[in-house]
C-alpha cells in the first residue's frame, strides 16, 4: 500500500468534512421543510378573528381561542406544579446528598421517569388525579399530569443550574459558620435562579405541545367558554387538532382550522424556547464568576 | 483556663479515604501571634489548616484521628458546635471568593447569620471591619455596589474582612496572598501585622520570604508530617531538620 501522501490525507479530510456539513445540512433543511409547510398551509385561516374567537358551528368556523387560553393555563400550571417538587430534589441531590444507595435510586427513578412514554403519563393522571384524587377532567388534572411529565427534565435544568454556582461561594458561607441550608437559601439558590427559571420555560414549551398527557385528563374537544375554575374541562391546542383530523363531519373544512391550530402551537412552543435560550444567554453573559 | 484562641494539635491524622494527608502532627499554635506553615506542594498544609475549622468534614470519605483542642476543648468530639466553632475561626481562601451580593452584604453575611447585630448596629460593624482591612476610604460610597466589582486585592481585604465580622478568635488563612500582585500583597501582610496581640493567625504560605517578613513563629511540613516547627528566626538562621534548610535555601518547592 502506498503511503498516504499529504494530499491524499487532505481529500480525505475534506471528504469527511462533507458528510458533516451534509448532516448539519438536513437537519436544518428539516426545520425549514416544517415551517415552511406549516406556515404555507396555516397561514390561510389565520385572522385576528382565528386567535381571538372561540370555535364555532361544530368546529368548522370560528377560532381558537379557548385553546389557545386552555394551553396556557395547562404550561403554567404544569410549572407551578412541578418546579417546588423538582427544585427540592435537585437541591437535595447536588447540595445535601453523599452518593450512596439512596441517592443512586433516586437518579435512577428520575431517569425512568424521563423514558416514560407520555401517553402512560396520560393514562397515570387519568387513574390517579382523576379518578382516585376526584379532580375530574380539569385544567388542575392536566396540569398536574404535564407536572408529572415535566419533572425529570425540571430536575436536571435546576441540577444543572446549581452545579454552575461555583464551589467557592458554599465553602465562604460555609467557613463562616453558615448551615448547608442557609448556605443553599442565601448563596446557592439566588445564584442559580436565573438559570432554573430559564431550563423551566424551555420545559414548558416542551410540556404544552405534548397531547398524550392530556386527552383523558384535561381536554375537551369543543366548548365555546373558557374554564371558569380549575376543575372545569379545557380546550388545548395539541388535542383540538388530534379532534379536527379524526373527528367531526367536515373534514375538508377541518382540515384548514387544524393546520392554523398547528402553526399556532408551532409559534407558540418556539417562541418559548426562543426565549428561554435567549434568557439563558443574557445570564451566561451578565455572570460575573 | 486557657487564654482565647489556643490551638493545640495533639497526635492529629487525617485520611482522604485512604489516602494520609496529615500524619501524626503535634503542635501548638501560639495565641494571638502570627504562624506561617511552609512546605512543598501537596505536603497537607491545606488540609492541617482546614482541619482546624473542619472544613474536611465537606468531603467525603474523611477520616481524622486525635484531637484539635481550641481554648482546650477537642473540636472532634461528638457534641462539638461546628457553626460557632466556625465563626470563631474565620478562614480565608487562597481565591478571593467575595459572595455576588453587595459590599455591605458579603461583610453583613456572618454578623447576620449569627445575629450579632442589626440596623445602626450592623452597619457600624460593617464599616469598623471595613476600616480593619483599611478599605473603608476605598469603598465608603460605593457599599450598595457588587462586590465583584472590585480589585482582585480588594476583594481579597473584603473577604477577610468579612471573616472578622463574625468576630473570630483564629484566622485562617490559605495563601492569601498567591493570586494577588506584589503591591496587593504587601497590603495584605502588613495588615496581618496589626492583628498580632488581638487574633491567633495561621497563615499557609510558599513565599518563605512572605513567612520570614510575616510570622513569629513557622512550620515546615514534608509528606503529612510537621517536620520543624519554632520562633521563625531560629528555623531561618538554625533548622533542626535538613529537609527544611533544603527547602528554605530553594533547593526543592
Ligand atoms: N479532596 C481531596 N481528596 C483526596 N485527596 C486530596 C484532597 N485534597 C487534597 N488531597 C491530597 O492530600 C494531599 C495534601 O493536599 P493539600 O491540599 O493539603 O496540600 P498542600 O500542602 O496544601 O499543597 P499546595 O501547596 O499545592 O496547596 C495531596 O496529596 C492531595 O493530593
Ligand atoms: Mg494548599
Amino acid at each position: 500500500m502506498p503511503e498516504p501522501t499529504s494530499t491524499n490525507r487532505l481529500k480525505t479530510q475534506r471528504r469527511g468534512f462533507a458528510v458533516f456539513t451534509a448532516a448539519a445540512l438536513i437537519i436544518l433543511l428539516a426545520l425549514a421543510a416544517i415551517i415552511f409547510f406549516m406556515s404555507s398551509r396555516g397561514i390561510k385561516v389565520l385572522s385576528w378573528e382565528f386567535i381571538t374567537q372561540p370555535p364555532k358551528k361544530g368546529m368548522t368556523e370560528g377560532g381558537v381561542f379557548p385553546a389557545i387560553v386552555g394551553t396556557f393555563l395547562l404550561g403554567l400550571g404544569a410549572m407551578l406544579s412541578a418546579l417546588p417538587i423538582g427544585v427540592l430534589a435537585a437541591v437535595y441531590l447536588t447540595e445535601f446528598s453523599r452518593p450512596g444507595r439512596f441517592v443512586s435510586l433516586v437518579r435512577i427513578g428520575v431517569n425512568t421517569l424521563a423514558g416514560m412514554p407520555s401517553i402512560v403519563f396520560g393514562l397515570f393522571g387519568f387513574a390517579f388525579f382523576v379518578k382516585a384524587l376526584g379532580l375530574g377532567v380539569s385544567v388542575l388534572s392536566g396540569a398536574l399530569t404535564l407536572g408529572a411529565m415535566s419533572l425529570p427534565i425540571i430536575i436536571s435544568v435546576s441540577e444543572e443550574a446549581l452545579k454552575t454556582v461555583p464551589m467557592t461561594f458554599r465553602e465562604a458561607s460555609l467557613s463562616l459558620g453558615a448551615t448547608r441550608w442557609r448556605t443553599t437559601l442565601k448563596v446557592v439558590l439566588p445564584n442559580a435562579v436565573g438559570g432554573i427559571i430559564t431550563g423551566a420555560i424551555l420545559a414548558m414549551g416542551r410540556a404544552v405541545g405534548e397531547t398524550a398527557p392530556i386527552i383523558f385528563t384535561a381536554a375537551t374537544f369543543y366548548t365555546r367558554r373558557l374554564p371558569a375554575s380549575p376543575f372545569d374541562e379545557v380546550m388545548a391546542l395539541p388535542f383540538h387538532i388530534y379532534g379536527l383530523v379524526t373527528e367531526g363531519l367536515y373534514p375538508e373544512k377541518q382540515l384548514p382550522i387544524a393546520f392554523g391550530s398547528a402553526l399556532i402551537l408551532m409559534i407558540i412552543v418556539l417562541s418559548l424556547s426562543g426565549f428561554g435560550i435567549f434568557w439563558r444567554y443574557k445570564i451566561r453573559k451578565r455572570r460575573v464568576w | 483556663m486557657n487564654p482565647s484562641g489556643t490551638i493545640e494539635v495533639e497526635n492529629f491524622s487525617l485520611c482522604y479515604s485512604d489516602k494520609p494527608a496529615v500524619k501524626d502532627v503535634n503542635l501548638r499554635f501560639p495565641e494571638r501571634k502570627i504562624t506561617a506553615v511552609m512546605g512543598p506542594s501537596g505536603c497537607g498544609k491545606s488540609t492541617l489548616l482546614r482541619s482546624i475549622n473542619r472544613m474536611n468534614d465537606l468531603i467525603a470519605g474523611v477520616k481524622t484521628r486525635g484531637k484539635i483542642l481550641f481554648d482546650g476543648e477537642n473540636i472532634y468530639d461528638s457534641g462539638a458546635d461546628i457553626y460557632r466553632l466556625r465563626r470563631r475561626i474565620g478562614m480565608v481562601f487562597q481565591k478571593p471568593n467575595p459572595f455576588p451580593m453587595t459590599i455591605f452584604d458579603n461583610i453583613a453575611y456572618g454578623i447576620r447569620i449569627h445575629k450579632l447585630a442589626k440596623g445602626a448596629e450592623l452597619s457600624r460593624r460593617v464599616e469598623s471591619a471595613l476600616s480593619a482591612v483599611n478599605l473603608l476610604d476605598e469603598v465608603s460610597d460605593r457599599l450598595n455596589r457588587s462586590a465583584m466589582e472590585l480589585s482582585g486585592g480588594q476583594q481579597q481585604r473584603l473577604c477577610i474582612a468579612r471573616a472578622l465580622a463574625a468576630e473570630p478568635e483564629v484566622l485562617l488563612l490559605d495563601e492569601p496572598t498567591s493570586a494577588l500582585d506584589p503591591i496587593s500583597a504587601d497590603k495584605i501582610e502588613c495588615l496581618l501585622q496589626e492583628f498580632v496581640g488581638k487574633l491567633t493567625v495561621i497563615i499557609v504560605t510558599h513565599n518563605v520570604a512572605q513567612a520570614a517578613r510575616v510570622a513569629e513563629y513557622s512550620g515546615f511540613m514534608m509528606l503529612g508530617e510537621m517536620v520543624d516547627f519554632g520562633p521563625t528566626k531560629e528555623l531561618f538562621t538554625n533548622p533542626k531538620n535538613r529537609l527544611t534548610e533544603c527547602y528554605l535555601n530553594g533547593k526543592f518547592g
